[in-house]
């Protein structure tokens, strides 16, 4: 069958019900955060990617580009975040064509939450998105059921209560971008340090309307790695060389013998 | 007709046997199991234990296209849904692609058009279910047999 292809589930639930241990998905134990500002909006989000107890990757990327304008931070089963959003961002494309008309984030929004909520939540992707349109900025969120929210601030994810108690306080009406950049920041960086699920870095994305979109990859950096204490680098010549042997590299000529070339006047056939 | 939005769970009060496999063109109540190269098919396994999403799925398309027509028909008199299911299934009789070219029903540009899917990429479009999704097609005479009505 075309589509997504359920035919290994029997075969996991039997291999399950035999003791057999079944894959776990990569969660984004997460924190996203998006608020609006006077000319715009901006997301943010940590770049944790964990596996259960293990950190799968300290530097993963969790802003994903729907279009130009149109961002969207992604929280839950990380597979299905990054999937989703390539799938909706390439039928907003196609969309944008086909109406001749720039996206707007109400139909990336519209296409998410159809989308999602035909999976009934088997897709685990929880996202905030944001965007520029002809209409202005907005900031909308979909979880994985396929509801939707829209506010002037938003947060996600396993650290979204840390995120919300910064935007709850610090929050205000008409910021400037420099003091929305600052909020979300801080309220990702306040989920960084309290939530297990979140950490690492930061990383932002600015939609100001009439101007392109602003992605600030990593930028702020707690938790860069401090060098060791000692080095465990070896000086050269530390280690004795007993022998040396240089092989000298063949050298292949080829040449191409032509055969009878120089009777080739004799062989002409004649009419 | 109902106005559903999302197909109804398919647990079945009762199970034809016929149907969850290829019936045999001489004891169409059986299975062609020569034919379809699978060996018997176990029933159960049909039906029991499946994903609870799957046959939301398979019907998804389905549901949506009779949602619209039940709209259709209640906005616009009989018609316009006869009309519509008339162009498919003029698309249906006209376009062929064998089987064992692929599994390829969503290439035709000419459903997708009166299906309003051609400006739209879903995950059949990104996994076609061809031959390397474990596809195996069944043989061409037996389709022509079967759409020749032989």
């Amino acid at each position: 069958m075309p589509g997504l292809n359920f035919d290994n589930y029997q075969r996991n639930q039997y291999l399950a019900s035999k003791g057999f241990s079944q894959a776990k998905a990569t969660s984004t134990g997460t924190t996203i955060v998006g608020c609006k500002f006077q000319n715009g909006v901006v997301i943010a989000a940590d770049t944790r990617a964990t596996a259960g107890d293990i950190v799968a990757d300290k530097n993963c990327e969790k802003l994903h580009r729907l279009a130009p304008r149109i961002w969207c931070a992604g929280a839950g089963t990380a597979a299905d975040t990054e999937m989703v959003t390539q799938l909706i961002a390439s039928n907003l494309e196609l969309h944008s064509l086909y109406e001749n008309r720039k996206p707007r984030v109400i139909t990336a929004m519209t296409l998410l939450k159809q989308h999602l909520f035909k999976y009934q939540g088997h897709l685990g992707a929880y996202l905030i998105v944001a965007g520029t349109d002809p209409t202005g900025a907005h900031l909308t969120s979909v979880q994985a059921h396929g509801s939707t929210d829209v506010g002037e601030y938003l947060s996600l994810g396993s650290g979204s209560l840390a995120a919300m108690a910064v935007l709850e306080t610090n929050w205000k009406p008409d910021m400037t971008r420099e003091e929305a950049m600052q909020l979300c920041s801080d309220a990702i960086l306040l989920g960084i340090w309290n939530d297990l699920g979140s950490g690492s870095n930061v990383d932002l994305c600015v939609m100001e309307i009439g101007k392109d979109a602003n992605l600030y990859r990593n930028y702020m950096t707690p938790n860069v790695r401090i060098a060791k204490e000692r080095s465990y680098k070896f000086a050269r010549g530390t280690t004795a060389v007993l022998q040396t042997s240089v092989r000298d590299l063949l050298d292949v000529e080829e040449t191409v013998i032509p055969f009878g070339q120089k009777d080739s006047d004799a062989m002409e056939i004649e009419a | 007709m109902s106005l559903r939005v999302v197909p109804e769970d398919t647990n079945r009060s009762v199970v034809n046997s016929a149907e969850l496999g290829t019936p045999a063109e001489h004891t169409p109540a059986l299975h062609d199991v020569l034919k379809s190269g699978n060996g018997p098919v176990n029933v159960a396994s049909m039906i029991n234990n499946r994903h609870p999403l799957e046959s939301r799925i398979q019907n998804w398309d389905r549901n949506q296209q009779d949602f619209k027509m039940e709209m259709y028909r209640r906005t616009f008199g009989a018609g316009e849904p006869i009309k519509r299911s008339m162009e498919l299934a003029i698309v249906d009789a006209t376009e062929f692609r064998p089987l064992v070219l692929g599994n390829g029903t969503t290439n035709c540009i000419h459903k997708e058009i009166l299906l309003n899917k051609d400006s739209t990429v879903d995950w059949e479009d990104v996994y076609t279910g061809g031959l390397e999704s474990g596809f195996v097609p069944k043989d061409f005479h037996s389709e022509m047999e079967k759409r020749m009505g032989i």
